[in-house]
């Protein structure tokens, strides 16, 4: 990683407040599935880091947010499950972005994809190692939770996606001076 | 060369996260690991939780839902009287302090008071600790736990029932320091011993069997927060819309006896078939949770008061005896 990301600090405050949204409010609300925001905004900063840090940072960016959810409390699932799902979906997303190459823009229907069709990916990882080392979520029931987060992720990615080129470019501005 | 260099940085980190899965799975190394998360992590939500809560608890309408669960007047009247009882009770009490007292004298009287049946006397067996929920689990697949702000030091141990103002909320899987993570009563581990009773307004209609009125089963979580599945014993036990459904309270389980569960909402299937399957909204609004009390235990002694040595702005939540129900209930 020569070359470091101008993003680091957008990225860290923004993965930041998801996960403080996501246990605070958005995990009381009354739906069958929890939307995961927090992976949606994983998935968008590693699309944003990708042609600077390459798949290696999505990689990095996902390990390290999987195990702030796996080591904080409520959270009782065998350690290293969200590591392990989150790296893998950050180094997927982060290649793609690498291989794109530099776009600051995020919007657009193929990454809006790619970020949905991951988020489905990880929900189905999620159901089949809990139902192996956890001994709590059925296979059946994670399955239909996994169609469930991908609809989540259909409303959300393209909000989230929309705000963090948003933010990335005001970032950028501000780096640059007017 | 880039290439190379991103893909020893996956299998690297992978290669870990696989280790630690292992070993957690093979020694429950995380509970000690996560512990350190706890001590870390249980102070920043319960300050965000104190500005956020509010906010949650008003757009969901928590009273409202009391309301419409209590649809008998009888139960609503009572409730009322013991809820005017309580605000006089923690009149003198000032701010963060008379707020958790009131939590608990609140679920002392409402929540057994009101109960299916349950005599007030048998709240009165258990002494209680208040304390607040601040977080609820983040991951999507695993939604039905929550972070309460009272742990091993106000003697919270793992396997305690944790109930608020309304019923059963669920109980103690891990205990750290200052804060414990409870598994909700939906969660889809949870299974939970029943007894199920018809509600009073519409015993008079429904054509009376003594004493098959009493049914008892199991409650087990959905992963839903609103709903519950309940299996009864008997596939024949009649069963109606407005039920309400209670702990059962056997010798060697968690959860006391007679503390509302929830109220049937539906039931599918034909009676008698194995496959019928009884739908119950929990009785504590769990998308809702503020105030819980975990029974922590049968009081042989009196515990002393705990007097506030340091009053920190931050609210440890020192351990509240249970005042004694006959003092509250009418």
């Amino acid at each position: 990683m020569r070359d470091r990301s101008p993003h680091t600090l957008l990225v860290v405050a923004l993965v930041l407040s998801a996960w403080l949204l996501q246990s605070l409010v958005l995990a009381r609300l009354p739906f069958g599935a929890t939307p995961d925001l927090v992976l949606v905004v994983v998935l968008a900063c590693a699309l944003l880091i990708g042609p600077t840090a390459g798949p290696q940072g999505g990689a990095v960016l996902g390990f390290c947010t999987g195990l702030l959810i796996d080591l904080t409390p409520p959270n009782t699932a065998a350690l290293g499950v969200n590591a392990l799902l989150f790296c893998l979906a950050g180094y997927s997303v982060g290649l793609a972005a690498a291989t794109t190459g530099r776009a600051r823009d995020l919007r657009g229907a193929d990454r809006v994809l790619r970020v949905v069709a991951t988020c489905g990916a990880v929900a189905l990882g999620q159901a089949v190692l809990l139902s192996l080392f956890g001994g709590r979520v059925d296979l059946g029931r994670g399955l239909v939770l996994a169609v469930a987060e991908m609809l989540w992720a259909v409303l959300l990615a393209p909000l989230v996606l929309a705000l963090v080129s948003a933010l990335a470019l005001r970032s950028h501005e501000l780096a640059e001076g007017p | 060369m880039p290439r190379l260099r991103s893909r020893t940085v996956l299998l690297l980190l992978s290669t870990c996260s696989i280790l630690l899965i292992l070993l957690d799975s093979r020694s429950q190394a995380g509970e000690g690991v996560r512990s350190w998360g706890a001590v870390v992590i249980a102070p920043i939500q319960r300050a965000l939780a104190a500005v956020v809560d509010p906010i949650v608890l008003t757009v969901s309408g928590a009273d409202r839902y009391l309301d419409e669960d209590l649809r008998d007047a009888g139960a609503r009247a009572q409730r009322d009287e013991l809820a005017a009882q309580v605000r006089d009770a923690a009149g003198g009490l000032t701010g963060e302090r008379a707020q958790l007292e009131r939590g608990v004298l609140a679920f002392g009287g409402v929540g057994v008071g009101v109960g299916v049946g349950g005599q007030a006397a048998k709240g009165a067996k258990y002494r209680w600790v208040a304390a607040r929920t601040v977080a609820y689990s983040s991951s999507g697949a695993q939604q039905s736990h929550i972070s309460i702000d009272a742990g091993s030091r106000q003697g919270v141990r793992a396997g305690q029932a944790v109930v608020n103002a309304e019923g059963l909320v669920g109980r103690v899987v891990e205990a750290y320091d200052d804060s414990a993570t409870v598994q909700l009563v939906s969660d889809d581990s949870s299974v939970v011993g029943i007894r199920l009773t018809r509600s009073a307004s519409l015993a008079p209609s429904a054509p009376r069997q003594e004493p098959s009125d009493k049914e008892a089963g199991v409650a087990e979580g959905t992963g839903q927060l609103g709903r519950l599945e309940v299996r009864l014993l008997d596939p024949f036990a009649e069963v109606v819309p407005g039920d309400r459904v209670s702990t059962l309270g056997s010798a060697n389980s968690a959860y006391p006896a007679d503390v509302p569960l929830g109220v049937v909402e539906s039931v599918i299937g034909q009676p008698g078939t194995t496959s019928r399957v009884v739908l119950v909204r929990p009785a504590a609004r769990l998308s809702a949770l503020d105030l819980v009390g975990v029974l922590v235990s049968a009081p042989e002694r009196r515990a002393p008061r705990e007097t506030p040595a340091n009053p920190t702005p931050a609210p440890a939540p020192a351990p509240v005896e249970a005042p004694a129900i006959r003092q509250v209930a009418p």
